[in-house]
Parts: C-alpha cells; sequence; structure tokens
C-alpha cells in the first residue's frame, strides 16, 4: 500500500492554514497595529504541519510556486474574515516571481477574489539570494508594483540575503532576521547590525521590521536604533483569527456573511 | 543531540505504520516520510539518533534512499544510519557505506532484527 504524497496533501482543498502575527509600530510606552503577518502551516497530523519542514520540502520539489500561490489563497481567504481592512503580509520565495510570469496577474485576481486592496497587500520575498540572476524576477516585481503592492525583503541578514538586493529591490520594507533580535540587549555586535540595516532602510527609502522581538530589554535596543515596527512574541505569538480578533477588537468584523446563521 | 528521535523512512504505509508501533513502543519518538525530500526537510530540521531508510522510494527507480543517507551524515556523525534493500548487491552496499551508511540489511527482515541493529548501533555510538 502506497502512502500519500505530502504535495498532495499540501495542495488539497484546505491543506494549508493560515494564522497571524501582528505587527506594530512602537514608540516608547505606545503602541498601534500597522498590519498582520500571514504564516502558513501545513496539513495536521503530518511532517508539514512545521512551517521550517514544510517550506525545506516545497523546496526541495521545486513547487514553490504552486505551494505560494496555494498559501497567499489561504493567507487572503483567511484575512477575509477579519474587520478593519489590516495591512496584509504574505511570504513568496524569489523563484517564484522569477519562474511563474503569471504569478503578478494571479495577485490581482486573488486580491480582487477576497476584497483586499492591493495597497494593503505586502509580499514579503524569501530565498531571495539566487533571484539576482534572473531579469524575470525584476520584472515582475516591477509588475506588482505597478499594481500597488508592496514588497518587503524578509530575513534580512541571514540566508541567501543579500546587500545588491537591498539595492535592487528598493523594498517598502527590510524584515531584519531575529537572529540579531535575540540577546541584542547583552551583545553590541547584535545592536551594530540593527543600527547599520536601519541605517541602510533610511537610506533607500524603506522602513525596518524587527522580527522574533521577546524580551523588554531587546525592545529597547531595537527602538533605541531607531526601528519603528516590531513583530513578535512580546506582543502577540502567532494566533489563529479567533485569537487574534480577541487580542485586537479593532479587527472584529462587523458584519460578515459567513458569522450567519 | 535528540537521542529518542528516529526517523523512518519507506514508501510503503503498512511497513512504516508497523516499524513505527514497534519502535514507539520501544521509547522511540518516531518521524516517518516517504519521500526522499519529506525525509530530506526532517533532516535538515531535526537531528536524529537513528535513521532507517528503504533503498528505494516513491517514485524513485533506483537509490533514492543513498540521497537520504547521504543527507543524514552531512547532518550530524552521531546518527546512525540503517540502509534496507531487497536489492543489496555488494555494489550497493558499498555506495551505501561510502555515502555514510551504518549498516545495509537486506529486506525482508523480521522487526526485532532490525531493533536489535539499531540498539545495537546506539550502544555503539555511547
Amino acid at each position: 500500500m502506497t502512502t500519500p504524497v505530502l504535495l498532495d496533501q499540501i495542495l488539497a482543498p484546505g491543506g494549508l492554514r493560515t494564522v497571524f502575527q501582528p505587527i506594530y509600530r512602537v514608540a516608547p510606552g505606545w503602541r498601534r497595529l500597522h498590519g498582520v503577518e500571514c504564516l502558513t502551516r501545513g496539513p495536521r497530523d503530518t511532517n508539514g504541519e512545521s512551517a521550517a519542514v514544510l517550506f525545506e520540502y516545497v523546496r526541495r520539489k521545486k513547487q514553490e510556486t504552486a505551494v505560494d500561490r496555494a498559501c497567499l489563497v489561504s493567507a487572503l481567504a483567511a484575512a477575509s474574515l477579519l474587520g478593519g481592512e489590516p495591512r496584509l503580509s504574505v511570504n513568496v520565495h524569489a523563484s517564484t516571481l522569477s519562474r511563474d510570469d503569471r504569478f503578478p496577474a494571479f495577485v490581482d485576481e486573488i486580491t480582487r477574489r477576497y476584497g483586499v486592496t492591493p495597497e494593503r497587500l505586502t509580499l514579503e520575498i524569501i530565498e531571495h539570494g539566487p533571484a539576482l540572476d534572473g531579469l524575470s524576477f525584476f520584472h515582475a516585481l516591477a509588475a506588482l508594483r505597478d499594481q500597488r503592492i508592496r514588497i518587503a525583503l524578509d530575513d534580512v541578514g541571514v540566508g541567501t540575503s543579500t546587500l545588491r538586493m537591498m539595492l535592487d529591490c528598493r523594498p517598502d520594507y527590510l524584515k531584519v532576521d531575529r537572529y540579531f533580535v535575540s540577546g541584542a540587549h547583552i551583545d553590541p555586535a547584535k545592536r551594530s547590525v540593527l543600527e547599520a540595516v536601519a541605517h541602510i532602510a533610511h537610506g533607500i527609502g524603506a522602513q525596518v521590521v524587527a522580527e522574533g522581538v521577546e524580551l523588554a530589554e531587546e525592545l529597547d535596543v531595537v527602538l533605541e536604533t531607531g526601528i519603528g515596527l516590531v513583530q513578535g512574541h512580546i506582543f502577540c505569538a502567532a494566533v489563529d483569527t479567533a485569537q487574534l480578533i480577541e487580542r485586537e477588537p479593532a479587527l472584529r468584523p462587523e458584519f460578515h456573511p459567513l458569522l450567519e446563521a | 543531540m535528540t537521542a529518542s528521535k528516529i526517523l523512518l523512512v519507506d514508501d510503503e504505509s503498512t511497513i512504516l505504520f508497523a516499524m513505527k508501533e514497534f519502535f514507539a513502543h520501544g521509547g522511540f519518538q518516531v518521524d516517518c516520510a516517504v519521500e526522499r525530500e519529506e525525509a530530506e526537510a526532517l533532516i535538515a530540521n531535526i537531528i536524529y539518533a537513528a535513521v532507517i531508510a528503504d533503498l528505494r522510494l516513491l517514485g524513485s527507480d533506483s537509490g533514492d534512499g543513498l540521497d537520504v543517507v547521504e543527507a543524514a551524515r552531512e547532518r550530524s556523525r552521531d546518527t546512525r544510519i540503517l540502509l534496507l534493500s531487497a536489492y543489496t548487491t555488494p555494489d550497493v552496499e558499498a555506495r551505501a557505506r561510502s555515502r555514510g551508511a551504518d549498516v545495509v540489511m537486506r529486506k525482508p527482515r523480521p522487526l526485532p532484527e532490525i531493533a536489535h541493529c539499531v540498539f545495537s548501533m546506539l550502544e555503539g555510538r555511547q
């Protein structure tokens, strides 16, 4: 007897789930919701339940394009249950922009389907190093910008990210990886990296999001370096729709047909 | 090192289920994968005490199990690796060992015999 492969389970209707993590604009003693990142979880009771395993598997299967499309649909469908029209961030592989020349049109179709205005959507580009080789990547980026979609570079400072990508993409956001945030209050070198990223962002007209902020001391360092957008457990873990609404009542739907009996 | 974690890689769900039950009863935390890519994704994120892989996996005609062996060995020198195959030849065995397998075993074999081999490898590691 042959077991169903994970990819089939991922791409089956309802195979992917979306959870949300808020991103806040923060100043000392003050914070305001800036947007929410839509994070994908794979099918329950499979190895893909772990996001790290899910996307490692997808990349090894070279199925980033199909799964990125499925993630976008899952994310915007889940977000359509929220009120308040928050900004939404969704991850997309750089390779999807390189290989799938219909992706910008697909984004346009899906945002219309779920009533998300383009200005509300940020695509967070992950695994972006290899994309430097391809003109098609930059064509896709330009098409998305023409649609008024915002662009973020994710995982800045680790993995395949490069300084050149910051210049060539001219992103709206730089998301500095949690590696540089964790323990920044006791490691001056990490603080220096945060300061450098903030400085670069200022120079290219981008905003910085500090990811993985967990401690008040880390938050202090982040704010001192001039980074004003914060994501992390210090404020909220990744939560489902109901939990998000409980934490952020402004996202409570005033009315939604799905809530009718 | 997560001492009690074990990864089973086989595209036959009946074999996988039986092995999972057996090793879980033996006190292991057991992960299962039916494809090479799934096994490699797990190995990239988890260090296993032992990996038991079939040579031939879903969608492959030859030796995807060897890629799993190599991925597990690159991830950790301490992982004990057992390759199972119905097609064991001196050539396969040599290739498996060169890519990091500790033991190559012809299948089918009774589960207690496979378990005994795994326990022996783990004890040897300690």
